[in-house]
């Protein structure tokens, strides 16, 4: 599936938070989205799921422009996408192999014994066994993103979301979660979308990488594009710099 | 320093506008859950599990509440009433009263105290850990999904709650006259019957559906609206107990108003 997002604007009172943002999201790619904390990433992320409207602009997904689509058009295209939360947002109430299921339950009509296979299966694929009984209080944090992970890819979905899979975890999950987004893309050939702030797992990761600055993408290319660039913005984001154009807001 | 002449003004008017944008946010969160009772997929397994949590896990709490409601307020009135002989007039006294007022009131604000904060934890939680985001993701209806089942359970359970209540209370009153004070039994039972109307019960129900409806559709409001973390869930489950109380007294007094 790919998404065009084409002159997307977004403002919270006087907070202009999206100023434009033009971007393709390739079929079956890995895009990357970096920026500072609070340069729109998420709101990006959030247009694209539906969890925000846009003040201007279209999200295109295959030739559909998704901000004028009904609520129930928009619910029954929502269904392709799978999306890992930063929390992994499990439902505490529920069991993981319940939290995995959820989806299944939901929109098919699979019996419990498939439905119970298909659990097993996502969870093998996040390198999960038997866990199934657990709540996510007993989870540590890697294990968590993997069940949300596993809950994401449930129904089969066309575009994966990731909205920074890896903070919070040490270098060694981070790796494996980085490992994990590879794989799965590579094993159902779905498009990703990652937002993330790890530089390392980035180029890991990527087919695509944009970078916002200020409510617009400053730059947008391959891993190469970026390790080559002498834009001063992206150099000072990606060598980790204090010093230069970008500032922390006070 | 010096303050603005219209400052004031535009304080006092910026509070009224936030009032006004709640209260059209709380109406409009009810109309939503409502409309959707209709509208498949219908969540049977969810609106039974908020029915045993409102009505079933609540009625300890207000057999407690109801029994000692209705022994204090025949202790109460046996003091009045002896000074002119009319001890006959306890029972129907209390049992009009519970029907009446106290019955939909103290069990409106018990289950407030109860479901009415846990409501809004719950749904406050969920908010601020993304669980409410995700429900969307997967393209649930999160107002079908979580406030609907919870609003209707609370429109169906409150009724229920306050005949127990109304009940256990009489109980309470009648072992306090009888027992304590010495009244004849069957005269009590006699009086009682006599003077409470059906009319009297039906509109006493009413008003906790009414009431229902407000623990639900508030708590689930400030819930689903949290904001800010885990103090943001606190100060969510505050409110909805404050809002809802207040607002279960004010609302008592007009349906009291209007009704009888």
């Amino acid at each position: 599936m790919q998404i065009d997002i084409k002159g997307l604007k977004k403002s919270f009172g006087s907070n202009v938070v999206l100023n434009g943002i033009d971007l393709t999201i390739e079929d079956g790619k890995t895009t990357v989205i970096i920026g500072q904390t609070g340069c729109g990433k998420s709101v990006l992320i959030k247009h694209i799921i539906g969890l925000l409207r846009p003040d201007a602009g279209q999200i295109v997904v295959n030739g559909v422009d998704a901000t004028r689509l009904r609520h129930r058009d928009f619910s029954a295209l929502l269904k392709n996408f799978g999306v890992l939360f930063q929390s992994a947002a499990l439902f505490d109430s529920m069991t993981v192999g319940e939290n995995v299921a959820f989806p299944l339950i939901e929109h098919t009509d699979l019996p419990d014994s498939k439905i119970r296979e298909i659990v097993r299966e996502k969870l093998a694929i996040v390198g999960l066994k038997g866990v199934e009984p657990l709540y996510p209080a007993e989870l540590s944090g890697g294990m968590k993103k993997r069940v949300g992970l596993a809950r994401a890819i449930a129904l089969d979905p066309k575009v994966l979301i990731f909205d920074e899979p890896t903070t919070g975890l040490d270098p060694v999950m981070s790796d494996t979660i980085d490992n994990l987004i590879l794989n799965t893309q590579r094993r159902l050939g779905v498009t990703s979308i990652v937002i993330s702030h790890d530089i390392a797992g980035t180029f890991k990761i990527a087919h695509w990488i944009a970078m916002l600055y200020k409510g617009k993408v400053v730059l947008y290319g391959s891993p190469d594009d970026f390790r080559n660039t002498k834009d001063p913005i992206v150099r000072q984001f990606l060598e980790r710099r204090a010093e230069g154009p970008l500032q922390v807001e006070a | 320093m010096t303050v603005h002449p219209l400052a004031p003004f535009e304080y006092i008017g910026r509070r009224f506008t936030a009032l006004l944008e709640e209260l059209g946010g709380i109406f409009s969160t009810f109309i939503q859950s409502i409309v959707l009772v209709f509208k498949p997929p219908f969540r049977v397994r969810l609106f039974f599990k908020q029915m045993e949590f409102i009505g079933v896990e609540s009625s300890f709490i207000v057999i407690l509440t109801g029994a000692f409601t209705g022994m204090v307020f025949a202790l109460q009135t046996s003091y009045a009433f002896r000074l002119f002989g009319a001890e006959n007039l306890i029972g129907p006294s209390v049992a009009l009263s519970l029907a009446r007022e106290l019955g939909p009131v103290l069990t409106g604000l018990m289950v407030t105290g109860r479901v009415g904060s846990a409501m809004a934890a719950e749904l406050g939680t969920m908010k601020v850990t993304e669980q409410i985001d995700a429900l969307s993701t997967m393209s649930i209806n999160p107002v079908q999904y979580l406030i609907t089942p919870r609003v209707l359970s609370a429109i169906i359970m409150l009724p229920m709650l306050t005949v127990l209540f109304d009940f256990v209370g009489i109980i309470g009153s009648y072992f306090m006259a009888v027992f304590l004070l010495g009244l004849n039994g069957q005269r009590f039972i006699n009086d009682t019957i006599y003077m409470v109307d059906l009319k009297d019960i039906y509109i006493g129900l009413l008003k906790a559906a009414v009431f229902g409806a407000i623990i639900a559709v508030v708590g689930c409001y400030k819930g689903y609206f949290a904001e800010k973390g885990a103090e943001g869930v606190g100060k969510a489950a505050t409110q909805a107990v404050v809002i809802s109380s207040v607002s279960i007294l004010i609302a008592d007094y007009f349906l009291t108003a209007l009704l009888f």
